[in-house]
């Protein structure tokens, strides 16, 4: 369906925030929701329904996201969202409402998947998947036969919506960045097997010390030069 | 093993453009093999252990291609024990040639407003920002857009083009990048204050917010898988923070500083919370409790006011009309320096002297404010290590509006004292206190609860002391 049509309904995710998108597959759960909620988005338009559906592809803000949506005619939205959205769809839900749209959700979903078979799935639900020697070992002869460029390691992909700590630290969770074994064999793995991103892997962990997701900052519209007007207003005639 | 005056070829790591276009990184050229020189990947160590096996082997020379990153590789490189025996050289003879570099040689290919079809070997050549072209492998479709006065019309040429084709200009795999110089004049006459291994992702921080909305709309139309991303790049350069120095420096990962020596402390209480949450009344209550324990009790308050802050408030009102927005780290800053003061003039004299030490407030307060503004710690937690370890540590946790009500109408409010930033510390406070172990305490509940409670938890960490030490 055109987001152009007028409909009053909309079922919506929010975007697939990943910080470390080049490093990390994306989350098959995540991915997996979207096409199933893709098909009864068109199941229900081929009944007749008048119904969007928007995945958070546009890379707008939450604000301008509910801001078209309203201008398309959508009073009412349906906010889903897999584990690893829950912060960012109660940003989604919490803008849908501001413009007045009658939201339903967030309603998160963790749908079990099989792991794409291109990832390394090194962090299972409570830890490393294996000894760390033998990861190592296995990660460095991904790395071996396919390339760099084409090895992405597997986010965890396991645990409930209701797990989540809805803190800026949340999203440290996918990347094993909470358990401090996971931690350490990460930068040592990345440093050897993969060292083009240990730079960025750094800077994902120091955002992480400072329970800071800034991508999830920004699609709340919280950057500074966002900001800037609302800071000031104490002290600014 | 190289001889006595054997020179290494250093690549630093990626920075903060590849990181959001890692297919960039195929841009950058390493010295050819032909030319027998040594190389090393400076992104598989830090600089010190790159250092300490350079000298061990007997290098005294690194070398780098020119560019941002190697300037401030080379800054951490000569921050390290040792690099007195080791001469850096940026002048890049034979070194390479860095992705900035290149970037700035293929903007020359294309006038503004056409991209540049780019592969790592091949001839570039320009072409219009959509037009329908066979990619070879490994070829990039660039957008340079020249800083400085052809850039408004460039923008603006790029988006007519994205916002009359969106699905095409998505679809395109288009990479923008700003023009500017691979280095910082360092003589005064820059043109903007943006650290500068952020290059690529700004054209400066001197320009008009109407180029910042175009150029945030082009990047959204072109990447929006990365639109997020590049904002987030896009907020840490405008407030000055150097990511990429503080990732090579492995400000996560390093070692912490071994602790002080013990020495004798005395009990260590905070009260945190916003403004008006009632922090004083109850830091008052607890030395009175303390006190009538047989406790000698001082206290203490890390967050001065008066000409100080009057001073670092002035510093914010020069980000008035979206300018100058890296005075909001320099205010952080100067608040952490002036609690690094506070300790070694307040606090320091006191710990040997009093049983009992209870704070108006606490670090948190200070990694709140980062975070929650700026969305970066500035470098307050490594600062406030001087601070000891607080024995418990109090959250008064309220809302906003309720904050509001009771900061009341005052004629004159600080500068957090609004609902966006108390929502902000709010929020933090709550994190913290979740991930450290604050005790949270409801600010809307009877004092006479909360007091009691405060005082249960503190006669217990009192137990627990004494506890320790038979």
């Amino acid at each position: 369906m055109s987001a152009h049509d007028p409909a009053p309904r909309a079922v919506v995710l929010p975007p697939d925030l990943g910080l470390l998108c080049t490093l990390f597959a994306p989350d098959p759960r995540r991915a997996a929701l979207e096409a199933e909620l893709a098909a009864a988005v068109a199941a229900e338009r081929g009944a007749g329904g008048a119904v969007t559906f928007d995945a958070g592809e546009s890379g707008e803000c939450a604000a301008a996201t509910a801001a078209r949506l309203v201008r398309a005619g959508v009073v009412r939205a349906e906010v889903h969202g897999a584990p690893c959205d829950a912060v960012a769809a109660d940003v989604l839900a919490a803008a849908l409402s501001a413009a007045g749209i009658e939201v339903a959700g967030p309603l998160l979903r963790a749908a079990p998947v099989l792991a794409p078979a291109t990832a390394f799935r090194w962090l299972g639900d409570s830890g490393l998947a294996a000894p760390p020697e033998a990861l190592e070992r296995a990660l460095a002869a991904a790395v071996a036969a396919r390339g760099s460029a084409a090895v992405r390691l597997l986010p965890r992909c396991s645990g409930e919506p209701g797990a989540f700590v809805r803190d800026g630290a949340a999203w440290g969770w996918r990347y094993g960045f909470d358990d401090a074994a996971a931690r350490t064999f990460l930068a040592g793995a990345v440093e050897r097997s993969l060292p083009r991103h240990r730079a960025e892997l750094e800077y994902a962990l120091i955002l992480f010390q400072m329970a800071v997701d800034p991508l999830e900052e920004m699609y709340a519209g919280n950057g500074i030069a966002d900001r800037n007007r609302e800071l000031l207003v104490n002290i600014v005639p | 093993m190289a001889g006595r005056d054997a020179s290494l070829i250093v690549l630093p790591p990626p920075g903060p453009l590849a990181w959001l276009a890692p297919e960039l990184q195929a841009l950058e050229l390493a010295p050819p093999a032909s030319a027998g020189a040594r190389v090393i990947d400076a992104a598989a160590r830090t600089p010190a252990d790159l250092l300490a096996a350079a000298l061990e082997t007997g290098v005294r020379r690194l070398c780098f291609a020119p560019s941002p990153r190697a300037a401030a590789y080379a800054r951490e490189l000569s921050r390290c024990a040792g690099s007195a025996g080791c001469e850096i050289d940026l002048g890049g003879a034979g070194a390479g040639i860095a992705l900035e570099s290149r970037l700035i040689e293929l903007a020359a290919v294309a006038p503004p407003g056409l991209t540049v079809l780019a592969a790592p070997d091949q001839q570039a050549a320009a072409l219009p920002l959509l037009e329908p072209a066979p990619l070879s492998a490994g070829a990039l479709r660039l957008l340079p857009l020249p800083a400085g006065p052809l850039l408004a019309e460039a923008l603006e040429r790029a988006l007519a083009a994205a916002r009359a084709e969106p699905e095409r200009a998505r679809a395109a795999g288009v990479v923008p990048y700003f023009v500017t110089a691979a280095e910082p004049a360092g003589d005064g006459a820059a043109d903007t204050r943006l650290p500068a291994t952020y290059f690529g992702i700004l054209p400066g921080d001197r320009y008009d917010a109407s180029i910042r909305r175009a150029a945030r709309e082009l990047f959204r139309r072109l990447q929006p898988r990365r639109s997020f991303h590049w904002l987030a790049l896009e907020n840490f350069a405008l407030l000055g923070v150097d990511v990429y120095a503080d990732a090579i420096a492995r400000r996560a990962t390093r070692a912490a500083p071994a602790p002080a020596p013990a020495r004798h402390r005395p009990l260590v209480f905070a009260i945190e919370g916003g403004d008006g949450s009632g922090k004083s009344t109850h830091v008052a209550a607890l030395r009175e409790h303390l006190a009538a324990r047989g406790l000698s009790v001082a206290v203490r308050k890390m967050y001065r006011h008066g000409t100080f802050h009057d001073t670092v408030t002035d510093l914010c009102r020069q980000c008035e009309g979206d300018k100058n927005l890296h005075l909001w780290r320099i205010e952080r800053l100067a608040k952490v320096f002036d609690s690094v003061k506070y300790f070694a003039t307040e606090v320091e004299p006191a710990l040997g002297r009093y049983d009992a030490l209870v704070f108006d407030r606490w670090i948190h307060t200070h990694l709140a404010a980062g975070a929650g503004r700026a969305h970066y710690d500035p470098g307050a937690r490594e600062l406030l290590q001087v601070y000891p370890a607080a024995d418990r540590v109090f959250l008064l946790d309220t809302d906003p509006a309720r904050q509001l009500a009771r900061i009341g109408e005052r004629a004159e409010r600080t500068v957090d004292e609004n609902p966006y930033m108390l929502g902000r510390y709010r929020h933090h406070f709550l994190g913290m206190a979740a991930r450290e172990g604050l005790v949270v305490l409801d600010a809307a509940a009877p004092f006479a609860d909360n007091a009691a409670r405060i005082r249960a938890v503190v006669d217990q960490a009192i137990r627990d002391r004494a506890e320790a030490r038979s």
